[in-house]
C-alpha cells in the first residue's frame, strides 16, 4: 500500500470497530505496512486467517484511519509473543544467535536488535580464536555476556507485554483504568510504551553476573560515539570517534596537549606486540611534536566520555569498553586486556 | 490535644473523607464502573505515592496473598 503516512510506529488500543483490543501497524519497505491484530480469547486463529475475516478486520481498521488508498495482502500468519532465552548460547561448537536463542515480544521493537548485537559480539572472538588471537575461554563469554542483556531485555519488556497481551481478567481491568486515564495523565504512558522501557545493554565482564561491579562510567557498556577533528588540517570537518575503531582492540588516551610521555609509549608498543591492540591518541590540541591521532578542541567529546586530561579507555572490537581509567595503569590494562582475550596473565 | 493526638485526628478525618467521598463516587459511577473506576484510583495514588513498599503493603493488607 502507498500511503504518505509517517514511518512511525502505530499502537491502536480499544480501537472502535474493536473495543478492548489491540492493533500495531509498523513500516516496512517497499511500500509494505505489517498490521498486527490481537486475538481475544475464544478467537479461533484458523477462523480468523480466513481471507474473509482479514479482510473485514483491514477494513475496519483503514476505514478507522482515514485510509483509502489501494492495497494488497502479501502475508498473513498468527504470531504469538514469547519471552523465552536457551538457559546456554553456546553447547561445544555450536553456538545460538538471535531467535534460535531468544525470542522476546515484537512490544518494544527487540527482537532484531538483539539478534545482530548477538553476532557482533560472537564474530570478533569467533575469528580471534580461529586465528590464534584468543584462548577457548573467549568463546564462553559470548553466552554470559548476551543471555545477561538478553535477559534484562526479557524484563524490562515485562510490563508492556503484560499490557499488550491482558493475561488475566485483573490484568485487563488495570489496563482499562491506565487507558482511560491516558489523555490526561501522562505517567500511564509508560505502562504500556516498550520503546520507552529501560535499554539495558551493560554487560558484566567479570566470571559473575554483577558481583564485581564494573570500575569507570561506562565499562561494560558500549562506547558512546563522539564527534572530534581530524588531526592534521582539514579544520571544520569532522570524524568520529567509532570511525577510529578498528578489528583490534583500542586504547583511547586522553591527552590535553595532544603528548604522550616515552613511558606510555612504550607500553602502547609492547602491547601492540603481545596482542591485537592499537592507540588513538585523542588531544585538545596538536602541539610541536605531540602525537594526536584526533582532535577534541572544546573538550566536548572528554566531557561526555568522562575522560579528562591523562585518563585511558580500552575499547573492545565490538565497541563495548573493556576498562576506564583516569590515568593510564599499565598493568590493569595489560591484564584486563588478556582477560578479554580469554587468557591468563600477559 | 497533644501532637499525637492531633495527627491521629487529622488521619481519622482524612481516612473519614475517604470513605465518604469514595461512597459517594461508587454510588455515582454505579456498579458496572466501579472496579476500574477503583482501579484508576489506585494508579493515581501509586503515582502520588511513588513507594511500591507502601503499595505492596497495602494490597497484601486488604487481600492476603498466600506466601
Amino acid at each position: 500500500m502507498k500511503s504518505n503516512l509517517s514511518k512511525a510506529r502505530r499502537l491502536f488500543l480499544d480501537p472502535p470497530y474493536k473495543p478492548g483490543s489491540t492493533a500495531f501497524l509498523h513500516a516496512q519497505p517497499f511500500d509494505t505496512w505489517r498490521l498486527d491484530f490481537a486475538l481475544e480469547d475464544g478467537e479461533d486463529a484458523e477462523v480468523e486467517l480466513q481471507p474473509q475475516r482479514i479482510e473485514a478486520r483491514l477494513d475496519a481498521h483503514l476505514a478507522m484511519m482515514g485510509l483509502s488508498e489501494p492495497r494488497k495482502i502479501i502475508w498473513t500468519s498468527v504470531y504469538r509473543p514469547r519471552s523465552v532465552t536457551l538457559p546456554s548460547y553456546r553447547r561445544g561448537r555450536v553456538f545460538f544467535a538471535g531467535d534460535a536463542a531468544h525470542q522476546t515480544p515484537i512490544f518494544g521493537g527487540r527482537g532484531l536488535n538483539l539478534g545482530f548485537a548477538d553476532v557482533i559480539n560472537l564474530t570478533w572472538k569467533l575469528a580471534y580464536v580461529l586465528n590464534g588471537q584468543g584462548h577457548d575461554a573467549l568463546l564462553d563469554s559470548y553466552d554470559r555476556e548476551r543471555r545477561h542483556v538478553v535477559r534484562n531485555a526479557l524484563i524490562d519488556l515485562a510490563q508492556s507485554t503484560i499490557f499488550m497481551s491482558r493475561p488475566t481478567r485483573g490484568a485487563a481491568l488495570m489496563r482499562d483504568a491506565a487507558l482511560q486515564l491516558s489523555p490526561t495523565e501522562s505517567f500511564v504512558h509508560d505502562l504500556f510504551d516498550g520503546h520507552r522501557a529501560p535499554k539495558r545493554e551493560g554487560i558484566s565482564l567479570g566470571g559473575t553476573d554483577d558481583k564485581d561491579p564494573p570500575k569507570g562510567a561506562f565499562t561494560g557498556n558500549p562506547l558512546p560515539d563522539a564527534a572530534l577533528q581530524p588531526a592534521t588540517g582539514g579544520s571544520g570537518s569532522s570524524v568520529f570517534l567509532y570511525d577510529l575503531l578498528s578489528q583490534d582492540f583500542t586504547g583511547l588516551y586522553f591527552s590535553a596537549q595532544g603528548k604522550v610521555p616515552d613511558s606510555i609509549q612504550r607500553f602502547f608498543a609492547q602491547m601492540k606486540d603481545k596482542a591485537p591492540f592499537r592507540s588513538i591518541v585523542v588531544g585538545q590540541q596538536n602541539e610541536t611534536g605531540a602525537h594526536a591521532d584526533a582532535l577534541d578542541p572544546d573538550g566536548a567529546a572528554s566531557k561526555k566520555l568522562e575522560a579528562a586530561d591523562g585518563a585511558f579507555i580500552l575499547v573492545r572490537p565490538d565497541s563495548y569498553v573493556a576498562g576506564q581509567w583516569d590515568e593510564l595503569n599499565s598493568d590493569q590494562i595489560a591484564t584486563t586486556l588478556f582477560s578479554n582475550l580469554g587468557r591468563g596473565a600477559p | 490535644m497533644n501532637s499525637a493526638m492531633t495527627q491521629t485526628a487529622t488521619r481519622q478525618s482524612a481516612v473519614e473523607h475517604a470513605f465518604r467521598l469514595l461512597a459517594k463516587s461508587l454510588d455515582q459511577v454505579g456498579e458496572e464502573k466501579a472496579e476500574v473506576f477503583l482501579a484508576k484510583i489506585v494508579l493515581i495514588l501509586a503515582n502520588t505515592v511513588n513507594d511500591p513498599v507502601i503499595l505492596e503493603d497495602a494490597v497484601r493488607r486488604a487481600v492476603p496473598l498466600p506466601e
